[in-house]
């Protein structure tokens, strides 16, 4: 490599620079995650002390603890109690898991079909399953609230579910074409030859090769899912607010530490998610090496 | 692709069953994309209904307002207000792109040139934050950013400032929120388009006497150009359509694209308008992708013929 040739300044800078770019990158997150534990819910960016109020008020407003386990006053518990945030959270896991799960399923097969079809237009249709995850998300959210209304089909958990689907199936779609892509055809080739027949090679051969990456594409999709606001905000109706919905007009309202420690909490359960989703992608390629 | 050979009648079927597993997509994708997209393409020349949706009837007033020209029966002269709205959101988006690129490319060529071990971690490192939350990403800059946020605390402790300043609801906070979040989208092409770059190219421009800025000017630009063209686009078109940034860090004082959208079906409940401004936004979308394809199109062109 010619890096001689740049100068050693030179290189200090970018080592410099790439060190500022990560800061930079995490510094937000991992203030977020230090200040949901300060005490101080007046001025909640100036610390006080530490404190497990604010999770503590989360959990017994998501009645997963009873209040008198929290210890917090009776005046503040009442103050704090917030009714919409267990049904944002049942709501949000029931959209994720469900479109999640129908995506899975058709974007794999769209993943094989794209691999085995040979027909004209095949590249325009690989862009046009890209689309609705390239196209500005709120283009899509009002396209589909003008399409279910005018059909006079209902707003609500069933519309946001169709509407997850659409983009999820993209992502996964990607994902395990991505596997595809880098799996080695004579394994097919070879069941074939040995008298397996076409189902047989796909049940036997295919989708153990594939799996990893479906179950990486479901994480993350569900990921995606929890993370969607604006297609959720345009197709829900009422009685059907997702988790980053209540999150959006919580913020509009005021910030809050109950906010932070929300945040943070969405944040665990996604990196959780995706850290699984990681780990299933490198085992596969150990395995297939 | 004229003298394709014979397929075996395996392969035939194995490409019959490729077709068929593309029904479910297929049929996704033009009930909940095409159909839905089409239908506010045609919204967008109808006559408003009065308490949303739409009057059967052609009218192509909503393009004519957005485009400012006067309507008599209406009483309106000529407006210039909706162009203001899509210049200010595309400057806005044009300095995210430029901002994240410049950020951007030194953090992509370390990475593409570090030891084969430690890029997977880095890569690592620039997706994970994908995955955050968006809303809570923005939220973190909230807290950054207010008049008695953490930016405001360090700058009053260390003495340089005696006024919390205006950091949130300016259109630098805008900016800085949406760096903050499309840089994964900025990087990724860029690395890949660098770990490309053959560097005895470098090399050789150096050999031939060229100085560092020709060499980046003349070699490096050029061939990692696909890289650039697709951060460009990747980072400047959910710019251009965000609503979240704007609502939440930029106020309601200024209107930008997203946000005039949102109030277009939601409060004004002026469904064509909303439809028309929807339609050029999918336009201008659909512009910035072909400009990208094209870009990948011509370097392939050009490293076929060197």
């Amino acid at each position: 490599m010619s890096t001689s040739r740049w100068s050693r300044n030179g290189r200090g800078l970018l080592s410099l620079h790439v060190a500022l770019f990560f800061v930079f990158l995490y510094l937000p997150i991992a203030m977020l995650v230090v200040y949901s534990f300060n005490a101080n819910d007046v001025s909640m960016m100036t610390w006080t002390g530490f404190t497990f109020d604010w999770y503590a008020r989360v959990f017994e407003n998501l009645g997963l603890v009873s209040a008198d386990q929290t210890q917090i006053a009776a005046g503040n518990a009442q103050l704090y109690s917030d009714p919409n945030l267990a049904p944002a959270v049942i709501n949000s896991l029931i959209v994720g898991f469900a479109s999640a799960s129908i995506a899975t399923i058709v974007g794999t097969l769209t993943a094989i079909g794209l691999d085995r079809a040979v027909f004209p237009g095949k590249e325009v249709y690989r862009g046009l399953v890209m689309l609705p995850i390239i196209i500005p998300d709120i283009v899509l959210g009002i396209a589909l609230l003008v399409f279910l209304s005018s059909v006079g089909l209902p707003l609500g958990r069933g519309s946001v579910i169709a509407a997850h689907t659409l983009f999820l199936t993209s992502y996964v779609t990607v994902v395990v074409g991505a596997r595809l892509a880098g799996m080695d055809r004579s394994l097919d080739e070879a069941s074939a030859d040995l008298g397996a027949t076409p189902s047989v090679t796909f049940r036997r051969v295919t989708l153990p090769l594939l799996a990893p990456s479906i179950a990486g594409g479901f994480l993350l999709s569900l990921v995606i899912s929890f993370d969607d606001l604006v297609i959720a905000f345009f197709t829900t109706g009422v009685g059907a607010t997702t988790l980053p919905i209540y999150l959006f007009s919580a913020i509009k309202r005021n910030v809050s530490p109950e906010i932070n420690a929300v945040s943070v909490l969405i944040v665990a359960m996604s990196m959780l998610c995706v850290v699984i989703a990681l780990i299933l992608r490198r085992d596969n390629r150990g395995a297939s090496l | 692709m004229s003298a394709t050979p014979p397929i075996s009648r395996a392969e035939r079927r194995r490409r019959q069953s490729g077709l068929a597993l593309l029904t479910p997509s297929a049929l996704l994708l033009a009930c909940l994309f095409l159909v839905p997209l089409g239908l506010v393409t045609v919204y967008s020349v109808m006559t408003r209904g009065t308490y949303g949706g739409v009057v059967w009837q052609i009218d192509f007033d909503s393009y004519a307002r957005i485009f400012g020209l006067p309507n008599e029966d209406e009483l309106r002269d000529w407006d210039f207000i909706y162009y203001g709205v899509f210049l200010r959101t595309a400057v806005i988006a044009g300095l995210t792109a430029l901002i994240a690129l410049v950020v951007g490319y030194p953090a992509a060529w370390f990475i593409a040139r570090a030891p084969r071990r430690r890029r997977s971690a880095l890569l690592l490192l620039i997706t994970l934050p994908f995955f955050v939350n968006a809303l809570v990403r923005i939220y973190a800059w909230m807290l950054i950013l207010r008049s008695d946020g953490l930016a405001n605390n360090i700058l009053l402790w260390l003495g340089l400032i005696k006024e919390p300043l205006t950091l949130i609801y300016t259109p630098g906070a805008i900016i800085l929120s949406m760096v903050y979040q499309y840089l994964p989208f900025m990087v990724l092409p860029l690395y890949a388009s660098i770990e490309k770059l053959d560097p005895r190219l470098v090399e050789a421009s150096f050999d031939l006497g060229a100085a560092r800025l020709t060499t980046f000017r003349r070699v490096i630009v050029p061939l990692t150009w696909p890289g650039i063209a697709a951060g460009l686009v990747l980072t400047f078109v959910p710019a251009f359509g965000n609503f979240i940034a704007p609502t939440l860090i930029g106020g309601s004082k200024q209107l930008q694209v997203g946000t005039l959208l949102a109030q277009a079906f939601l409060s004004a409940r002026d469904w064509p308008f909303g439809a028309a401004v929807s339609t050029i936004l999918g336009v201008i979308v659909l512009v910035a992708l072909i400009f990208m394809v094209r870009s990948d199109r011509g370097a392939a062109g050009k490293g076929a013929r060197s």
